[in-house]
């Protein structure tokens, strides 16, 4: 049944549900309120969607991670690249 | 006494054994000093996000430790000097959580997932 589901879902996901995601702008910021990760260096693969792919942070006003969070993500994010758990750049000629 | 926890990356290829070894020698060096170890986690072999001197992977260990700051500072002057140790970071907090970090519960639902969808199948 599932599969079903899965293959009715799949051609549009082509051209409407993967603009919805991409362009579909979230209410309220990603890091607060319930089931949000948890800031921490500790938790790099929810880190990971803050940083550009050369391993840049984001600005807020691109993931809308609110100002108080923002700072706390900020430094998190430096700690994780200490610890190699985040690039400090990634891609680019290797 | 404050709180620290201490995130330590050991290179890879030093045996489980000695690896245990050297962490219990920074622990004795914690408990020497009259601190004590609050929590302690192994979070595997992780790829290292770049190299650090030719290393490509480690074993990440953290250690929650609850030590005056001359008994931090005589393990990070050990950890300074081992050869095992190829970067270390400690940082004071203000609490320690008894629960596992989000690093290890991220691999811990990769595997549920695994068996859920195997239990769908059948």
């Amino acid at each position: 049944m599932s599969e079903e589901r899965r293959q009715r879902v799949t051609p549009k996901a082509g051209s409407e549900e993967t603009k919805k995601v991409f362009f579909k702008r979230r209410k309220g910021c990603p890091l607060s309120g319930l089931g949000a990760p948890e800031i921490t260096y500790k938790n790099p693969n929810a880190l990971i969607k803050f940083v550009s792919e050369g391993g840049r942070i984001l600005p807020s006003r691109v993931t809308n991670v609110s100002a108080s969070n923002q700072r706390l993500l900020k430094r998190q994010i430096k700690i994780a690249r200490i610890l190699a758990l985040l690039p400090f750049v990634s891609g680019g000629t290797k | 006494m404050p709180l620290y926890e201490s995130v330590f990356i050991i290179r890879q290829d030093v045996s489980s054994a000695d690896l245990d070894k050297i962490t219990d020698g920074f622990v004795e060096i914690i408990k020497a000093n009259g601190g004590e170890l609050a929590k302690q986690e192994y979070w595997g072999i992780r790829n290292l996000a770049y190299e650090i001197n030719n290393n490509r992977k480690g074993h990440y260990v953290l250690l929650g430790l609850n030590a005056s700051p001359a008994a931090i500072a005589e393990m990070e002057r050990k950890m300074k000097y081992s050869i095992d140790v190829i970067r270390f970071l400690t940082q004071r907090v203000t609490e320690i959580s008894q629960e596992p970090s989000p690093i290890l519960r991220s691999h811990a639902s990769d595997v549920e997932e695994v068996v859920d969808v195997t239990a769908l199948r059948v």
